[in-house]
């Protein structure tokens, strides 16, 4: 495993359990904001950037605020209620393309670009996730680390032509592949747009369970409402 | 270049560490109020005035999410109608650390329409009237009122006059009415633009192309009419406002897109569609398919990340308010058959909106061997928490016996999109009925104080009927209505009260000189084997009638009453 490059570390800290309890039947989707190293029996992975190592049987460990991964499946059957209404219920079938996960309802589609530098990013994640604190160690130059990636060529991602940046995640979005991509975009209102193929058969999140998507977001201590799309 | 990149980013991280400690500080507008109309309107004016907005769609979330998603800091105002999801939520958020919250009372939606333009100092130029009966046209009117940067009232009989006054004292300009065909609107602003073409989503495309003279968009959100979403974090602007006024809503079906949305979607300046909801998954679907070299996606879920009382990201139902469409929920309640081949099918909607349902198929499978079959295509108007029976006839002879009847129809609020499904097996008993019940219809008079017809029933036979009476056709601001009583038993010899809500003007009453009527009746509440109709002139409540009802509620009173003023004028003459 080439430190850095091919893998985000994602170490799992919060296992779903209450997902029997909750309003939808969907498989349990679960954040992780926790990376884990050894710095003595492991020196290789020393370098522990927010995303970035994967190690287990470690002895050192750091956390992070700024990022979360989530993952999961998302068809199933959603209810939707209120306060006084008979419960409505409605299948959302297997999905085959992308999802795409924004912090506001209202993205324009329309007009939807890459990232071509890093600090604009950061500038866009700060202005939309408010009270986002992250540290030069878990920056986004740290988890967005590969570049000139072409998500349409590569995994169909078709909101944008040309490059933009990647974080990979650990685990296998085509049951092949030793990790899950989040490409990044934004749209001419400068909202922030994360994008990760859905999964094949043979998909695997970072801990081995199978799962439909599997992404890196921004998030701020104190509770972040992210919006999913499929594309 | 990239570890310039890098260093760009350090530095900013830098300049970010001084400014978290100085958290911005909003306002943030909290409805909690049942009816969805509140949570409509406010939403629409706080995203003209730049405040955030949020809406309790239940106590869950009021007390497991949205307290996670407001800032501490925040001026939170809590706006509470006559009926809130939670009682003293202000006391809630103060318990939970929220310093700067206050709750403002209101007495109804369509108060707040007047009252927060005015409180929040919104300079608004035009005025959109939409009809609150459909909420295909609520979700359609609000990105035009937006863009052209306009009131937005929600029209009915009952706010008519009041809107129309407004709108002229204030010199709006321009003035649309969105799904309203009622004469006196038309009348009374006859140079506003009147958008009702008898489909909703026709009505919605014409809409979306109006919005073209005030906006180049490009892009397009599809909703199904069924829910108003609601932001999930109070800096989102509401999905009513289109964007802000950039994205023009379009209206599908759970079961079809109609024709005119999908070939509005098909137009070249239409780059992208968002479909929203779950309930537009399959549609979303189809629409990918065929709308080629666009980008098609489906807004589903919304999750939360590290809010203690939710698992994090997974994908939660956006939150709703139901509009008028999802409110209708029709099943088949009972079922009676008669060896003269007539059938009895009692629907009931127990959702709290009216709607329509249509029977499409009845099977009956008998245990001695008969069979017949139906495939009807009446339509049915099923008021909220209301019952109806419709009628069929299978033209033949069915043998006395215990049978198996099969219904299944489409039902939905309107008769243009009835795509619910509802099904049911109904045990019968084939036999014969000995009804010798009989009913006269006396009088039929609009009360305005009670805002409902009273139609007066005799029972003139010997045995309890049970009579539902159907007003057909009153005209309602020039719009024909067919309104309906609900269902009451009437004991034998009695004159009985049968009301039928509706709101009539007194134009409305001069409109109608007589009222057509058709009453359904029998001595089983399920088979109203008999009809009597007729047509009545229609009377307004008179002080007479008022008086008059008074004195037979409460006879016993009044007669002490009389006695005591007897015996007192006695007393007082003897001295």
């Amino acid at each position: 495993m080439r430190m850095g490059a091919l893998v985000l570390a994602l170490a799992l800290v919060v296992m779903a359990s209450a997902v029997m309890a909750d309003p939808i039947n969907v498989d349990s989707v679960t954040e992780v904001n926790t990376y884990t190293y050894d710095g003595a029996a492991s020196p290789a992975q020393h370098n522990v950037n927010a995303g970035t190592v994967y190690e287990l049987n470690l002895n050192y460990q750091t956390k992070t605020t700024a990022w979360a991964g989530i993952f999961g499946k998302i068809s199933g059957r959603y209810v939707l209620g209120d306060a006084t209404h008979v419960m409505k219920e409605w299948a959302v079938s297997e999905p085959d393309g992308y999802i795409a996960i924004a912090y506001t309802q209202n993205i324009n589609w329309s007009n939807v670009s890459g990232y071509s530098d890093l600090s604009t990013l950061y500038s866009h994640i700060f202005n939309e996730v408010s009270g986002w604190n992250v540290d030069a160690d878990q920056n986004v130059d740290k988890t967005f680390e590969s570049t000139a990636v072409d998500c349409n060529a590569a995994y169909g991602i078709d909101l944008a032509s040309g490059n933009t940046y990647e974080a990979r995640v650990a685990g296998s979005y085509d049951g092949t592949a030793t990790y899950w991509p989040t490409c990044v975009y934004h749209d001419d209102s400068n909202h922030v747009v994360y994008a990760t193929p859905v999964g094949n058969s043979g998909a695997t999140a970072f801990n081995g369970s199978s799962a439909q998507y599997e992404a890196i977001v921004a998030a701020s201590e104190s509770g972040t409402t992210v919006f999913f799309f499929k594309g | 270049m990239r570890m310039s990149a890098a260093r760009a980013v350090i530095l900013l991280a830098l300049v970010v560490t001084f400014l978290v400690g100085s958290a911005y500080a909003a306002t943030v507008v909290l409805v909690n109020d049942s009816d969805w109309r509140s949570a409509y309107i406010t939403g629409y004016y706080a995203a003209k005035k730049g405040y955030g907005f949020m809406a309790i769609d239940s106590e869950t979330s009021a007390r497991e999410v949205i307290p996670y998603l407001l800032n501490k800091g925040d001026e939170i105002i809590i706006l509470q109608g006559q009926d809130p999801v939670v009682k003293n939520y202000e006391g809630y958020l103060k318990g939970q650390g929220f310093a700067n919250v206050r709750t403002e009372n209101f007495r109804s939606a369509y108060d707040l329409m007047y009252s927060l333009p005015e409180k929040w100092g919104l300079d608004l130029k035009g005025a959109v009237l939409v009809s609150d009966a459909g909420g295909e046209w609520v979700l359609a009117a609000g990105p035009l009122a937006y863009a052209s940067d306009s009131y937005l009232f929600l029209l009915n009989n009952r706010t008519k006059d009041d809107i129309v006054s407004f709108v002229k004292s204030h010199g709006l300009m321009p003035v649309y009415v969105i799904g309203y065909p009622g004469k006196s609107i038309a009348l009374a602003l006859p140079d506003a633009k009147i958008i009702a073409t008898g489909n909703r989503a026709r009505d919605a495309v014409e809409i979306a192309k109006e919005m073209r003279n005030y906006v180049g968009y490009s892009q397009v959100l599809v909703m199904s009419g069924m829910f108003l979403y609601l932001p999930s974090r109070p800096n989102d602007v509401p999905m009513w406002t289109g964007a802000k006024g950039t994205n023009p809503i379009l209206i599908s079906y759970v079961n079809e897109i109609p024709d005119a949305t999908m070939d509005f979607l098909k137009s070249d300046f239409v780059k992208a569609a968002v479909f929203v909801g779950p309930e537009l998954d399959a549609r979303w679907n189809e629409a990918r398919t065929e709308l080629e070299g666009k980008k098609v996606l489906s807004l589903f879920a919304v999750g939360y990340v590290r809010v203690p009382t939710r698992t994090p990201g997974q994908p939660y139902p956006l939150p709703v308010m139901f509009l008028p469409a999802a409110d209708v929920s029709i099943n088949v309640e009972s079922a009676s058959i008669l060896p003269d081949g007539r059938a009895f099918v009692k629907l009931r909607n127990i959702g709290s909106s009216a709607g329509y349902a249509m029977p499409t198929l009845l099977s009956l499978k008998c245990a001695n061997g008969f069979t017949a079959e139906l495939t009807p295509q009446d339509v049915f108007f099923v008021d909220a928490k209301d019952a109806t029976i419709a009628e069929y006839d299978f033209n033949e002879v069915i043998p006395v016996g215990t049978c198996t009847l099969y219904v299944e129809g489409v039902y939905g609020a309107d008769r243009d999109r009835m795509e619910m499904e509802f099904n049911a097996s109904i045990p019968v008993a084939v036999q014969n009925v000995n009804d010798r019940s009989k009913i006269e219809v006396k009088r039929i008079v609009y009360s305005p104080r009670l805002e409902r017809f009273i139609v007066y029933v005799k029972n003139v036979s010997d045995v309890p009927v049970y009579v539902t009476v159907y007003l057909n056709g009153v005209l309602i601001d020039g719009i024909p209505t067919d309104i309906k009583t609900r269902q009451s038993l009437v004991r034998p010899g009695q004159t009985a009260k049968l009301y039928a809500k509706a709101f009539l003007t007194d134009a409305d009453i001069l409109d109608n000189p007589e009222v057509k009527y058709v009453a359904r009746y029998g001595k089983d509440s399920g088979l109203p084997v008999h009809i009597e109709s007729g047509t009545l002139p229609l009377e307004k409540e008179t002080l007479q009638d008022v008086v008059l009802e008074f004195i037979q509620e409460n006879y016993i009173l009044v007669s002490a009453a009389l006695v005591l003023i007897i015996l007192l004028l006695i007393v007082l003459r003897k001295r």
